[in-house]
């Protein structure tokens, strides 16, 4: 199921392998005595997470076999211009959505993503409800999603931001 | 956009904000509906690149307006740092018609100050929980008086002798990278987007909620955020924090970096000449803190010439 995980996020089977076997890696350096709750659901987390991390790898060094983990430091990873020029644009879109956004939507998602503070707090901070808090970040991260669309549409090169999408996939 | 993107959207969000408390059901229920339509997997794919670089780039987040002028040097600086308004929401409201009510409070509320040195300068500083940092020159410091178990590296160097607490890890971050002491000696150099971080006793966990990488004593990372890489090496723990005797050490790497190590021990600003300062550099260097002794040292060492206009030091090739 884990490896099935890795699999639909990271699009090909030979990626998905190899982020399982750099988990386990992970896994094993962890200290042993650190108690975890529930075990498969951290290991599916951790999974999630470890696949987002390729995935920015992966769009930053515009490299589908980019670890994020490397032994040796290699001097000509350096991202080409044009490798770079992608990652801005996505986060000049980032940018240009979080200005948009309603003042109060934009704290609530700073308070919870650079921050992280628990949605409780938010809510407290905010004096808000916490299935408030939770709506308004949904909100948040869906306009995000609108406004890129929007300005993905408005785009000179549309066809280089959605190959960018679907790299993993095609090559 | 179409209905039934948006509603893939919807859901993809959904399933984002959930990941934090997702059981095992829930899990398969995610990868079933991920593998359902590769629009599912794409969609995702784009909220959580979009989640995680939120997290990391601090600078995306506009400045805040309600932020009074004398505190936006600090919040500018530190964007990860927690600031409490007094009153909650309605204070938040209130600020924007009346006065500002935008307060760091005490008690369980951020209380943020910055220990900064000079260059040339180093300063120890003892936290009331018995951890001891010792901080090189030209090097920033922000600490919490409400939360002694935090620091933020916002430039520069230290080492870190923590006073170990299970229950309350101490925690170290710079940029988007966080260290997590577990019982340890360790010390933490931030030169622009590389951060360095070698530990001498115990062991730290580099970014506890994301990779986890466990270093134990005599390991060694260095973190690349622009490229996204972290390179695990080994090291010797008596040079870990070596600095604080003057001495700097290189494996193979560019010898533009012993200018941030002059800057922070001696106090100068070093110029290497771009044709020197990519040329790997092994061996350990011990800096005297004066660079009219150094700056001629480190240049007989790569057999390159130096000179000093008064004010700048500069490394060329002869």
């Amino acid at each position: 199921m884990l490896l099935r995980l890795l699999v639909a996020r990271l699009g090909n089977r030979a990626d998905a392998e190899d982020a399982l076997q750099d988990m386990w890696i992970k896994l094993d350096q962890l200290p042993t005595s650190q108690p975890v709750a529930q075990p498969a659901a951290y290991l599916y987390r951790m999974a999630s997470n470890h696949a987002a991390d390729r995935r920015i790898a992966a769009t930053r060094a515009g490299a589908r076999d980019t670890a994020w983990l490397e032994v040796q430091p290699a001097a000509d990873e350096q991202p080409t211009i044009e490798r770079s020029l992608l990652d801005r644009e996505r986060l000049a879109r980032l940018e240009g959505a979080l200005a948009a956004m309603p003042e109060r939507m934009r704290t609530a998602l700073r308070l919870y993503r650079l921050e992280d503070v628990p949605q409780k707090e938010i809510a407290a901070r905010l004096g808000m409800t916490l299935s408030g808090v939770e709506k308004l970040l949904r909100r948040a991260v869906k306009e995000i999603q609108v406004y890129k669309a929007a300005s993905e549409a408005d785009s000179e090169y549309p066809h280089r931001l959605s190959s960018e999408g679907e790299s993993n996939r095609d090559r | 956009m179409t209905a039934e993107a948006a509603h893939i959207i919807d859901r993809a969000v959904d399933w984002q904000l959930r990941q934090a408390d997702m059981d095992d059901q829930a899990w398969h229920a995610f990868v079933a509906w991920l593998e359902a339509d590769p629009a599912h997997a794409r969609a995702f794919d784009a909220v959580a690149l979009d989640m995680a670089l939120l997290g990391d780039h601090p600078e995306l987040y506009p400045a805040e307006p309600l932020a009074a002028p004398i505190y936006q040097p600090v919040a500018a600086r530190a964007p990860r740092r927690v600031w409490a308004w007094a009153g909650g929401g309605l204070a938040v409201a209130a600020a924007a018609s009346l006065t500002l009510m935008f307060v760091p409070i005490g008690g369980s509320s951020a209380s943020p100050y910055t220990v900064e040195t000079k260059p040339g300068q180093r300063q120890d500083i003892a936290l009331n929980d018995g951890t001891r940092i010792e901080l090189n020159g030209a090097s920033r410091l922000l600490l919490d008086h409400a939360n002694s178990r935090i620091a933020t590296l916002e430039s520069g160097e230290a080492t870190f002798h923590v006073h170990h607490d299970a229950g309350a890890p101490f925690t170290v971050r710079s940029g988007g990278q966080v260290v997590q002491d577990v019982g340890t000696v360790f010390n933490v150099a931030r030169d622009g987007k590389r951060l360095d971080v070698q530990v001498a006793e115990g062991s730290v966990l580099l970014q506890p909620n994301r990779e986890a990488v466990a270093l134990r004593a005599g390991a060694a990372a260095s973190v690349q955020e622009d490229v996204g890489s972290i390179t695990v090496s080994k090291i010797d723990v008596a040079k870990v924090g070596a600095w604080r005797s003057g001495a700097i050490a290189f494996a193979g790497e560019p010898f533009g970096r012993v200018a941030s190590a002059v800057l922070r021990i001696d106090g100068v600003t070093l110029s290497i000449d771009s044709s020197l300062s990519q040329r790997p550099f092994s061996g350990m260097v011990r800096l005297t803190g004066t660079a009219a002794r150094d700056v001629p040292h480190l240049a007989a060492l790569v057999g390159a010439d130096w000179h000093h206009d008064g004010e700048r030091w500069f490394i060329s090739p002869q």
